[in-house]
C-alpha cells in the first residue's frame, strides 16, 4: 500500500498546476444554489475524477497486493495512509472505499448511492460506508442527496507493538517520509553509547541526508570537537559522505538510537517501511561513542556536556539517552559522577537513564514452567549494638579459570555516620578474616583471598565519605596473588555494630562477581532483597530513571516467530528490571516503558545471531532497560518539541501525572504493599499521548514580581556618565511553562531630558551591576523637572523557566549634562508589567505578596559623602569619565614619577565632569600603565591610582 | 601521604597513587568555587588534562601519582576516581 500511495502521490504531482486551484479559489463568486447543493468531495477523491488517473489505477499491479496487506493489518492507526482501493468491481475493475454523509431523507440518499453502482456497507445514522466503482464517482459527486464524500483510508500498521503500548503512534502521522504532529521536530536527541551505524537509513531523511548533527568518537584518535582534547569528531559532511570512521561494532547504540529517533525507513526494500520507526522520528541526533562495551564516567560527562553545549549553540533543547549504568558508589545521588549529571541538566536539558537489569520478577517462568531462578545481591539490615547480622552468599560450583584475579566477587557496603561496624568474612571451611571499623585486612588463602577495606583511613575524621558523611567498606573475595580460587559454597558476611545511633539500615551489594564461565555469586538469606538495585547513574537526583515491562515476549524473524524461554506475564515488569529506591529512599525508577523484544535498527558492523534479526534484515530484537529508556527519551523529545524549556522536575511531574496504571503496576516484587507509586514501577507505564495532552492542558504559568530598592552602595558611573540604580525586580515563575518578560514600567522624577533607562540582568543576584552583566533593554528617558515621566522598558529575551527566578536592575544612565546633586525618584508601576507564557501564550502576571510595589527610591549623582567617582578603573574602554562633587581647585593625571600627563580642568565640559579620551596635553595617546589622579576639593588633596589597560583607540560610543 | 590530602581522595585513587603511580586515571573533581582560567591553569599545571566543567565539578585524566597534588590545591574539595558503566542490556537473550 505504501508503494501504491506513492504512485497516487506522483500522479497527483503530475497534474496541471491549476488543477488544485481550480477546485477552491478564494474569492470565487457564489455558485448557483443547485451546484452548491452538490456534496463536498474529499480532495483525495477529486483526483480520481480525472480519467488519466483512473486509467492509471486500473493498470496498477500493486493494487491487489496493497489491499491484501491492508487486510492483514490487525490494528488501526488513527492517522491515515493511502486511499482504500480494491478490485472488487465488475470483472475485477477498481473500486474506492468511501464514507458518505447522507442528506434527509436517508432512503433517497442511499438510492442515489446505489444508482452510482456503490456497494453499501454500514449505515449509522446519516453516515454510510460504501465501495464505489471508479466510473461511478462522477455521478456521486453530482448527487444532491449526499452532503459529503470522504475517501476511506487504509490505516497503517502500528509501527511496532512497543509504540502502541506507550501510545506514541497516536500523536503523529506520516505522509511519505514526512512526519506530522508530535515527532520531535526542533529537538536534539543525544545518545551516549557504543556508537551508531550512521549510514543506516533509519537515520537519514527523505532526501538521503544524515539526520546526525555531529558525532564524537571518543575511542579513536583524530580531530576532537572544539574544546576537547581527545577522540575524533565527524562533521555532517563526513557523515553524509560515509567518510566518518566510527563504527558501532556492538550494535547497542544503534538499537537505542533507533528506538528514540529512528524513522523506520530502512525497511523500504522489504515493503514494510516505517514499521519500526522510533518515538521521535523527526528529531535530530547527536551521538557520542564512548566505548564498545563499557564507558568511563569522566568521558561520559564530557560527552553529555558536548551534546548540551552543541544544542545550546544551535538554540535547541536536548534530551540525552543513557542506556547504561553500573553497580558502584553510594547510590544516594552524592557521587561526583551523579552530581555532575545533575549540574548538566536545566531548562531544555534533560537526561534519561536506564534503571539497570539487576531486578527480579517473582512471577516469571522458564520454558519448563518452573519459576525463574532468583539472583539477589542486595542485602540490608538496621544495626543494633551487640547484634550480629549475618548475610550468606552462595558461590556456585564452577571450574576455575586459569590465571589469577579472574574468579572473584566484590561486595560494597555503606553504613551511616552514627554507626560503627566491624566486618567479618567467613569462608565455607570456617576460616575467617575480620576488619574492625577504620581498618584494612587482607589474607591470601588456598580457598580464596579475602580483602576488607572497612572505612579504612589513618585519621578517624577521614573515614567517612565527605560527600555524604557515610562509611564505605569494600570486600573482595578472589583468586588474586598467591591465593587459590574461592571455594564453592556458602560464604558468610557478619556485620557487628559497636555503635548504632543512626536508626537507618546499612546496605551491601554484591556489585560484581564471576566464577568460571558464567557463574555468579548471590545472596541466599532473607536479608537479601530485590530492592535498592537501581544502578548508577540511575540514582542521580535530576535524571529520569526508567524501568522495563514486557509489552510482548516474541518477535518476527525471517524463519518465523521467536520467543524468550523465560517469560513474564505480558504487561508485567520485565524479569530483569531493577527496582529502587535509592539508598536515601527516593523513588527510582520514576517510570517504566517496553523493554522486551524491542525491534530497532541493526548496525551493519554488529553480528547478532540470526534468530534476533527481523525479516527485513536491518532491524533486530533485544531486551533490557536499555531498550525501555529510549522510549522515554523519545517521549521527552516530544514534550520538548511543544515546550522547549521544560526542566527535569517539570518533565518528571508530567510523566508522573500521566502514567498508565493496570493490574500489574500495582504490584512490586520488592516486598512492599501493593499500590502505586512503588519501587518497581515508579509511577507506572509511559503514556505518550496522555503526557502531551497533559502538557497542553496545563494552566498558564504565573510570573510573580517583587520590586524593591537597590542598595545605595550599588551606585557607579559608566563610560557614558553616571549610572544610578533605581529599582530591583525579582521575577519568578510558578507553573510548568517558561514565562517571558515583555515589558515593565516605572515613573521617574528629577531632571535630565537626555537620560536613558537601562534594564540590566543581575546574573549573580547581588544587586550590583557590573560590566559583564547584559543590558536587556535601553530606552531614552526624557525626564523634566516638575512632572514624573512614565517609561516602559522592553527587554530582549528575558525568559524565566518553571520554578526558576531572575533578578533585574532598572538603572538610570545620566547624560552628563545635569548638575551634580540632582535628585531622582523612581516608582515601580506594577500595572505596566507585561508577560507571556511561552507555551500557552497567556498574558498573566501576579505581584509579589510581600512587596506589591517598591517604595520610591531617591538618589543623587554622587551619594552622600562621595566627592569623586570614576566610570571604570582599570580603564579598558579607551576613555574614562571623572565625576567630581564640585569643580575641583586642581585636577590632573600624573605619572608615578610626578610628571603631569593632563590637566583635567582644561577639559572639564560641565561642572564636575570630565570625559577623558586618554590623550596627554600634546594630544598623544598615553601608554598603558599605572597613573595617579590628583585633585583638590574643599581644601582636601586626594590621590587615586588609575590603571590604564588599553589606550584610546578602543573607544566605542 | 598527608592525612589532610588523603581525605580529599577517593580510596580507590589513594590505592592507585601508591600501587600504580604511572597509570593514567580518569577523575572527577569537586571545586570550592566555579573554575576560572586561573584555577584551570593550576589544575593543568599539576598534570590534569581537563575534559569539561559541569558547575563545580571538573572531569579529566591524570597520572595516578599526580592525584595527591591535585588534592593539595586549596580550591579542590574532593577527587573521585572514574567509575565504569556498561550498556544496560542483559548478557544473554535466551530464545526458542
Amino acid at each position: 500500500m505504501i508503494r501504491w500511495s506513492l504512485t497516487l502521490a506522483a500522479l497527483l504531482l503530475a497534474l496541471p498546476p491549476n488543477f488544485a486551484a481550480a477546485q477552491q479559489r478564494p474569492g470565487a463568486p457564489q455558485l448557483p444554489p443547485r451546484v452548491q447543493a452538490r456534496p463536498y468531495v474529499d480532495p483525495a477523491l477529486r483526483m480520481l475524477l480525472r480519467p488519466e488517473v483512473r486509467r492509471a489505477v486500473e493498470r496498477a499491479p500493486e493494487l491487489r497486493r496493497g489491499r491484501e496487506r491492508a487486510d492483514e493489518r490487525r490494528r488501526a492507526q488513527p492517522f491515515g495512509g493511502g486511499i482504500a482501493l480494491d478490485r472488487g468491481g465488475a470483472s475485477g475493475s477498481a473500486r474506492v472505499g468511501v464514507l458518505v454523509r447522507l442528506r434527509e431523507p436517508v432512503p433517497a440518499a442511499l438510492a442515489a448511492l446505489r444508482q452510482a453502482g456503490a456497494e453499501i456497507g454500514t449505515v449509522v445514522g446519516d453516515i454510510a460506508t460504501a465501495r464505489v466503482p471508479l466510473d461511478g464517482l462522477d455521478r456521486l459527486t453530482a448527487a444532491v442527496e449526499l452532503e459529503r464524500l470522504e475517501a476511506a483510508r487504509v490505516l497503517e500498521a502500528v509501527h511496532d507493538s512497543s509504540l502502541a503500548a506507550i501510545r506514541a503512534n497516536e500523536v503523529r502521522r506520516r505522509e511519505g517520509s514526512l512526519w506530522f504532529g508530535a515527532a520531535g521536530y526542533g529537538v536534539i536527541v543525544g545518545v551516549y553509547d557504543t556508537g551508531i551505524d550512521y549510514r543506516h537509513e533509519d537515520f537519514r531523511d527523505g532526501t538521503g541526508r544524515t539526520r546526525l548533527l555531529g558525532l564524537w568518537d571518543q575511542t579513536i584518535a583524530g580531530t576532537p570537537p572544539a574544546g576537547y582534547n581527545y577522540g575524533a569528531f565527524c562533521t555532517v559532511a563526513s557523515l553524509d559522505s560515509g567518510r566518518c570512521a566510527q563504527q558501532d561494532n556492538n550494535g547497542h547504540g544503534t538499537h537505542v538510537a533507533g528506538t528514540a529517533v529512528g524513522d523506520g525507513s530502512a525497511s523500504d526494500q522489504s515493503g514494510n517501511a516505517y514499521r519500526y520507526a522510533g518515538v521521535a522520528p523527526a528529531a535530530d541526533l547527536l551521538v557520542v561513542k564512548g566505548g564498545d562495551g563499557s564507558f568511563e564516567t569522566p568521558q561520559l560527562i564530557d560527552g553529555i556536556n558536548w551534546i548540551f553545549q552543541t544544542a545550546a549553540a544551535l538554540g535547541r533543547p536536548a534530551v540525552v539517552n543513557l542506556s547504561l549504568g553500573g553497580q558502584f558508589g553510594p547510590r544516594d545521588g552524592t557521587s561526583l559522577f551523579e552530581q555532575a549529571l545533575d549540574n548538566l541538566t536545566g531548562p531544555g536539558k534533560i537526561i534519561v537513564v536506564a534503571a539497570g537489569n539487576d531486578g527480579q520478577n517473582g512471577n516469571a517462568f522458564d520454558g519448563s514452567g518452573q519459576p525463574t531462578e532468583r539472583y539477589l545481591f542486595h542485602g540490608m539490615a538496621t544495626p543494633g549494638v551487640g547484634t550480629i547480622h549475618e548475610f550468606q552468599i552462595e558461590v556456585p560450583a564452577y571450574g576455575a579459570v586459569s590465571g589469577t584475579c579472574n574468579d572473584y566477587a566484590f561486595i560494597e557496603l555503606w553504613y551511616e555516620s552514627g554507626d560503627l561496624l566491624d566486618l567479618t568474612v567467613v569462608r565455607p571451611d570456617g576460616s575467617s578474616v575480620t576488619a574492625t571499623h577504620g581498618s584494612r585486612m587482607e589474607e591470601a588463602h588456598p580457598k580464596g583471598m579475602i580483602l576488607i577495606h572497612n572505612a579504612y583511613a589513618e585519621r578517624v575524621e577521614d573515614r567517612p565519605d565527605p560527600q555524604n558523611g557515610h562509611y564505605e567498606a569494600l570486600i573482595e573475595i578472589s583468586d588474586c596473588g598467591n591465593s587459590g580460587p574461592p571455594e564453592s559454597g556458602i560464604w558468610t558476611l557478619r556485620a557487628t555494630a559497636t555503635t548504632a545511633t543512626s536508626g537507618n539500615p546499612f546496605h551491601l551489594w554484591i556489585s560484581a562477581s564471576q566464577f568460571g564461565q558464567g557463574g555468579f555469586a548471590r545472596g541466599v538469606t532473607a536479608n537479601f532483597t530485590n530492592s535498592h538495585v537501581v544502578g548508577s547513574p540511575g540514582t542521580a537526583r535530576k535524571v529520569v530513571t526508567v524501568g522495563a515491562f514486557a509489552s510482548r515476549l516474541c518477535w518476527p524473524t525471517a524463519d518465523g516467530t521467536r520467543c524468550y524461554i523465560h517469560k513474564e506475564q505480558p504487561g508485567d515488569i520485565a524479569r530483569f528490571s531493577s527496582a529502587g529506591p535509592s539508598r536515601d529512599g527516593r523513588l527510582k525508577p520514576e517510570i517504566t516503558a517496553p523493554g522486551i523484544a524491542i525491534i530497532s535498527a541493526l548496525s551493519r558492523d554488529a553480528d547478532p545471531p540470526g534468530t534476533l534479526v527481523a525479516p527485513d534484515g536491518v532491524h533486530w530484537a533485544i531486551a533490557g532497560t536499555s531498550m525501555a529508556t529510549p522510549h522515554v527519551t523519545g517521549a521527552v523529545a516530544l514534550l520538548l518539541q511543544r515546550e522547549p524549556t521544560l526542566i527535569p522536575d517539570s518533565i518528571k511531574a508530567i510523566l508522573q501525572r500521566t502514567t498508565a496504571q493496570d493490574e500489574f503496576t500495582q504490584h512490586a516484587y520488592t516486598g512492599e504493599p501493593d499500590g502505586t507509586p512503588n519501587y518497581q514501577w515508579g509511577y507506572g507505564k509511559l503514556d505518550v499521548a496522555r503526557s502531551l495532552t497533559d502538557l497542553e492542558s496545563l494552566p498558564p504559568a504565573t510570573m510573580i514580581v517583587d520590586a524593591g530598592p537597590v542598595p545605595a552602595a550599588a551606585s557607579s558611573t559608566s563610560i557614558r556618565g553616571t549610572r544610578l540604580p533605581l529599582l530591583r525586580l525579582h521575577l519568578r515563575t510558578v507553573g510548568e511553562e517558561t514565562v517571558r518578560l515583555l515589558s515593565t514600567g516605572l515613573s521617574v522624577s528629577g531632571e535630565d531630558p537626555e537620560a536613558s533607562l537601562l534594564l540590566i540582568h543581575d546574573l549573580d543576584g547581588d544587586a550590583v551591576f557590573d560590566s559583564t552583566e547584559p543590558v536587556l533593554a535601553e530606552t531614552a528617558a526624557e525626564i523634566r523637572a516638575g512632572a514624573a515621566s512614565t517609561i516602559d522598558l522592553l527587554p530582549r529575551g528575558l525568559d524565566v523557566a518553571p520554578s526558576d527566578s531572575a533578578s533585574v536592575l532598572i538603572v538610570l544612565e545620566l547624560s552628563g549634562k545635569v548638575p551634580n546633586g540632582t535628585t531622582f525618584r523612581a516608582t515601580y508601576e506594577p500595572d505596566r508589567i507585561r508577560t507571556v507564557g511561552i507555551r500557552s501564550g497567556a498574558n498573566q502576571v501576579q505581584q509579589g505578596v510581600e512587596s506589591v510595589a517598591a517604595p520610591p527610591v531617591q538618589t543623587t549623582v554622587l551619594l552622600p559623602g562621595e566627592i569623586f567617582a570614576l566610570s571604570e578603573n582599570p580603564v579598558r574602554s579607551g576613555h574614562v569619565v571623572f565625576n567630581f562633587r564640585e569643580r575641583p581647585r586642581i585636577a590632573g593625571v600624573y605619572s608615578l614619577n610626578g610628571g603631569r600627563i593632563v590637566d583635567l580642568l582644561t577639559r572639564m565640559a560641565t561642572d564636575g565632569r570630565v570625559d577623558w579620551d586618554l590623550t596627554n596635553e600634546q594630544g598623544e595617546r598615553v601608554a598603558p600603565g599605572v597613573y595617579l589622579v590628583v585633585f583638590d576639593i574643599g581644601g582636601e588633596l586626594v590621590r587615586r591610582k588609575l590603571i590604564i589597560v588599553r589606550p584610546a583607540a578602543a573607544r566605542k560610543e | 601521604m598527608e592525612a589532610a590530602i588523603a581525605a580529599k581522595l577517593d580510596p580507590q585513587l589513594r590505592r592507585a597513587a601508591s600501587e600504580r603511580p604511572d597509570s593514567v586515571v580518569g577523575v572527577l573533581l569537586r571545586t570550592a568555587a566555579p573554575v576560572g582560567a586561573r584555577e584551570r591553569a593550576a589544575l593543568e599545571a599539576e598534570g590534569l588534562a581537563v575534559g569539561s566543567v559541569a558547575g563545580d565539578i571538573v572531569t579529566g585524566r591524570v597520572r595516578a601519582a599526580a592525584a595527591p597534588r591535585l588534592a593539595r590545591l586549596p580550591f579542590v574539595v574532593y577527587v573521585e576516581a572514574a567509575g565504569r558503566v556498561y550498556p544496560t542490556q542483559p548478557p544473554d537473550t535466551p530464545e526458542t
